[in-house]
């Protein structure tokens, strides 16, 4: 190629450099600051994740709307609530590890934390169309653990050094140890020559309405309940007072107010119910049984009261306060009293 | 000595472990990525000239005005987060057998992303014709360790392994005086791989540990890449470049995409200096990035390369290169004793992800090549 040929591209080198600065402030100036696709979101949310950036995971997690991003939006929050499910599985895989005492230490500690766990339940359990035997697990033990926060407030549950539970009921559990405990108004009354205590009065508070609100996600305040009802007592045999028949009926007055629920849908004891049937059991799990909540609640046992020289007298009472039904997705205070003391932790 | 045991460990533990990884949606996994192109931002549709020519695009053969046989070649790559792997590697505490293996490594690498490819292989090239007929051929075998441990809520590990093995052969023929170039390469590949997600609750429930043996793809598949190069006629030896790739179906395995891409170059001498330029537009058709058919930051790359004490019109003494790719920097040394040894140094960054900055990979490469 002759020199004047070449003349018209002497410049060129120039020009590919600018060319090339152009370039790089042009492509420099338009990169993508956000994800455009279902993938691109999902490796955000996997990123905020892995940087325990948990708010920004939660919002880019949902915006994923797969099964995917809804289970990883549940560890989004769980995450933020200060839980780590790979602790606690972990853990749950020692052979002589107590899952109840293990969660214990699981439970939260703040309302916020304690929503976190709750909103961690929803996107699991409403959102995720195809569940895995990993995210029952999940939320057979987050509803647990909100379960045992609900315990923690209203029944002082705590562990004691050898890992036995505590509750204020004290060993051996009794009512009157608790602050919700029914009132029980006695009077003496003289039969055939012997004094005899008996019930006059039964006065009870209920047990309030964040229990069943953050249990059942509703709260039905029953209004007091007032009657008179009747016991069918036996009495010790070495107390003669009824003339050698050993029975007899007292009336009591009640001044009751019974709290409960209708166990809803989007509920922590619903969630604990159904993670609890699919849940089809992991190799080196085992004893999660025990975390049954719903059915040791919804039992259908009414409550009783032990009183001296009486015996055991049910707590509610037809006409009064209508004793419970098993699995009828209904609560009060009868069935949950039960519970609260026979906990079978 | 060391470099030659960090090989043997990942080899070993790629064949023996048979480990781990999702398919990253976001990383574009191209066959033969070279030091010398990664080091200029994976460019090299208009601007190889060396044994990576025959990847990049066989019209470049033209580019190589000598001839040489290397026997062997060796590169690794590896990210920074692949030395702590190495580590237990090396002091054989590796395992991932056991319930308790699998969970303190989730815990140990929890947001880390171990990456390392390991390429061994021999090339002979041969320039016919100064006009910039060229014939060459090469042996690789590429493979790929990648694995991912996301989520410290609840940990999964994403793996992803690949066994390639490349033969090809190929030609660049003159025409039009030179001016206009036509490249043909003929592959065959074999590739084995597997890529898995390993979460907690398999680890719970005892699965046994995803391999290469037991778990791995496989296919064998041939196929041709044909390319382009015009030269203008410039003192600059300015190129415009283009290439086809033919998909070649890989049975269960992973197939080789589709690809069109182009790319321009420009190499200018200042007296003991050399400058070369490169631009490559990539998979044009949007065959690697299905669902963003817009992302041209992904796409576009280019990339500078200094060289001095020029030794042929392809080769310089020592280069010190640099790059854009993937919306990040690269950059790159080489020192080249003849063919007898060639020794090269690059750092750039992979997206792993959908977008510059989303999932960044830093990675190195090492290069060593011995021949004549």
């Amino acid at each position: 190629m002759k020199k004047d040929q070449l003349s018209g591209y002497q410049f060129l080198p120039t020009l590919i450099g600018i060319l090339f600065i152009v370039l790089t402030i042009a492509i420099s100036s338009c990169q993508d600051t956000g994800p455009k696709t279902v993938a691109g979101k999902l490796e955000s949310c996997k990123g905020f994740l892995d940087e325990s950036a948990w708010s920004s995971a939660i919002d880019m997690c949902k915006d994923v709307s797969t099964d995917e991003g809804w289970h990883l939006t549940a560890q989004a929050y769980m995450g933020r609530a200060g839980l780590s499910m790979f602790s606690l599985l972990r853990s749950l895989t020692d052979p002589d590890a107590v899952p109840t005492n293990l969660i214990f230490g699981y439970i939260p500690d703040t309302t916020a934390d304690s929503d976190d766990y709750k909103s961690a339940l929803d996107a699991i359990m409403l959102k995720v169309e195809t569940k895995t035997p990993t995210m029952y697990l999940e939320s057979l033990l987050l509803s647990s653990m909100l379960v045992f926060r609900e315990m923690k407030l209203l029944l002082g549950l705590g562990i004691d050094a050898t890992g036995d539970f505590t509750t204020c009921a004290g060993n051996p559990p009794a009512v009157e140890n608790c602050a919700f405990a029914p009132k029980i108004t006695t009077i003496t009354q003289t039969i055939v020559g012997v004094d005899v205590e008996i019930p006059d009065q039964l006065v009870f508070g209920g047990l309030g309405a964040s229990f069943y609100d953050n249990l059942c996600d509703n709260h039905i305040a029953d209004p007091t309940h007032d009657g008179v009802s009747t016991i069918d007592m036996t009495v010790d045999a070495s107390v003669d007072v009824f003339d050698g028949a050993n029975d007899g009926i007292m009336s009591v007055t009640h001044d009751v107010t019974a709290d409960g629920c209708q166990i809803k849908n989007t509920s922590v004891l619903h969630y604990n119910k159904v993670a609890n049937a699919n849940f089809a059991g992991m190799s080196t799990i085992s004893a999660l049984s025990m975390l049954d909540f719903y059915s040791k609640f919804d039992s259908g046992v009414n409550f009783s009261i032990d009183i001296a020289t009486i015996g055991l007298v049910t707590f509610c009472k037809s006409g009064i306060i209508e004793p419970p039904a098993a699995n009828d997705y209904w609560l009060n205070d009868c069935e949950v009293l039960n519970f609260l003391l026979n906990p079978g932790l | 000595m060391i470099k030659m045991k960090r090989l043997i460990i990942a080899a070993v533990f790629l064949f023996i472990a048979g480990l781990p990884a999702s398919l990253f949606a976001g990383e574009f996994r191209d066959l033969g990525q070279d030091y010398r192109s990664l080091a200029m931002g994976n460019t090299g549709i208009a601007s190889a000239n060396n044994s990576s020519a025959l990847f990049y695009n066989p019209a470049t053969l033209s580019n190589i005005y000598n001839w040489w046989f290397d026997f062997p070649m060796l590169e690794v790559t590896a990210s920074s987060e692949s030395m702590a792997l190495y580590g237990q590697a090396k002091t054989g505490s590796f395992n991932l057998e056991t319930q308790d293996e699998q969970f303190d490594f989730m815990r140990d690498f929890i947001g880390q992303n171990p990456y390392i490819k390991f390429r061994l292989g021999s090339n002979i090239f041969f320039n016919v014709l100064k006009q910039g007929m060229s014939v060459g051929a090469n042996y690789t075998y590429e493979a790929v360790l990648d694995i991912q441990v996301r989520n410290p809520s609840l940990p999964t590990l994403d793996a992803f392994a690949r066994l390639d093995h490349v033969r090809q052969a190929g030609i660049s023929i003159p025409m039009a005086m030179g001016r206009f170039i036509l490249g043909v390469v003929r592959k065959q590949i074999e590739r084995k791989e597997v890529a898995f997600n390993y979460g907690m609750s398999d680890a719970i429930d005892e699965v046994p540990f995803p391999t290469m043996d037991t778990d791995g793809k496989s296919g064998a598949g041939e196929g041709y890449d044909v390319g382009f190069i015009f030269r203008t006629a410039s003192k600059s030896r300015i190129q415009i470049g283009g290439v086809y790739r033919q998909e070649i179906d890989l049975q269960d395995a992973t197939k080789i995409p589709k690809e069109i891409a182009f790319g321009a170059s420009m190499v200018h001498n200042f007296g003991n200096l050399r400058f070369t330029g490169a631009v490559d537009l990539r998979d044009i058709t949007s065959e690697l990035t299905p669902d963003d058919k817009t992302n041209y930051n992904r796409r576009l790359r280019y990339g500078a390369e200094l060289g001095l004490f020029p030794l042929s019109r392809n080769t310089t003494m020592f280069s010190f290169r640099t790059g854009y790719s993937n919306g990040y920097p690269s950059t790159g040394v080489e020192m080249y004793f003849g063919h007898a040894m060639i020794i090269g140094y690059t750092r750039y960054i992979e997206e792993t992800g959908e977008y510059a900055g989303q999932n960044p990979s830093s990675r190195q490469v090492a290069y060593a090549s011995f021949g004549f």
